[in-house]
């Protein structure tokens, strides 16, 4: 079994590993950081730390950046390994517990970052993978999680 | 408890303050009164977007090796007295390969907008470049 968790960014509906969900959080002001990536633009504080805030609009075709669009409504913290994100959102749907039967391979999306995608309520949507994520920015710059700050 | 705290010259852009280390301002000077070399845009320095106003900005001049260095603020200035520990590193996953990042950390106020605290020396570079951060 895996739970899955919906999200809604705009227009877009994407499901999460459950389990990597730390905190769901209402609205945070995001401080956007000049010289950042744009999945990554900026940070907010969360448990005494400044984790950096993944925007799904700089992965996803059609969506409104963060610091050009409203904000969102909820922020998720995800824990991906030893990395902390915040994930602003515009909804969050309840846990749902799918068998692996329920996982496919991507045939009616099409998001980076995501190999799978499931039905839900009728919505097909895509499972995204934070952790093929940040392995890709790992890929792009070895030095990225040497013994500096993470999260 | 020894707390240990820095001031801050900031500048007020929006909702957030944007600092260098006081100790590293040599002056700052009304933009009327200035009559110094052509001050480096802090703005462009940071790749920062500003809303264009016609007020004023002042200048502040910040020391370096060989002397000083004017800049252009992009909004008003203000001090902030931090606890040094109230400064949190930049995640890395932030920072974006190629690109210099002049900012090296953060701190969040319950009694008020966030301070960036920027990096001189990646400002200095940008400034002696001629390009932003």
């Amino acid at each position: 079994m895996t739970h899955l968790l919906p999200l809604q960014v705009q227009s877009v509906s994407v499901a999460i590993d459950a389990r990597q969900v730390q905190e769901i959080m209402g609205q945070r002001a995001a401080v956007f950081l000049p010289g950042a990536r744009s999945e990554i633009p900026g940070v907010v504080a969360w448990r005494g730390r400044a984790v950096g805030v993944f925007d799904f609009a700089a992965v996803t075709d059609g969506l409104t950046p963060l610091d050009e669009g409203p904000p969102r409504s909820r922020t998720l913290v995800v824990q991906v390994g030893a990395n902390t994100l915040a994930v602003p959102v515009d909804a969050v749907r309840e846990v749902r517990e799918v068998t692996d039967e329920c996982i496919r391979a991507p045939r009616v999306t099409a998001q980076k970052f995501a190999a799978a995608e499931v039905e839900l309520d009728g919505v097909v949507m895509p499972i995204f993978d934070f952790a093929a994520f940040i392995d890709s920015i790992v890929v792009d710059e070895p030095m990225a999680l040497a013994p500096m700050a993470k999260g | 408890m020894t707390v240990s705290t820095s001031t801050f010259v900031a500048i007020r852009a929006r909702e957030t303050h944007w600092g260098v280390h006081a100790k590293l301002v040599k002056s700052i000077v009304s933009e009327r009164d200035w009559s110094g070399a052509r001050p480096f845009e802090m703005a462009e320095a940071l790749g920062v977007s500003v809303e264009q106003d016609d007020s004023p900005h002042p200048i502040l001049v910040l020391a370096t090796d060989e002397g000083s260095l004017p800049f252009r603020a992009f909004g008003r200035l203000l001090f902030r007295q931090l606890d040094v520990a109230s400064v949190l590193p930049v995640p890395m996953l932030v920072r974006c390969p190629g690109k210099r990042q002049p900012v090296t950390g953060i701190a969040f106020q319950e009694n008020g907008p966030p301070l960036v605290v920027l990096d001189w020396i990646a400002l200095l570079a940008a400034a002696r470049e001629g390009t932003p951060g």
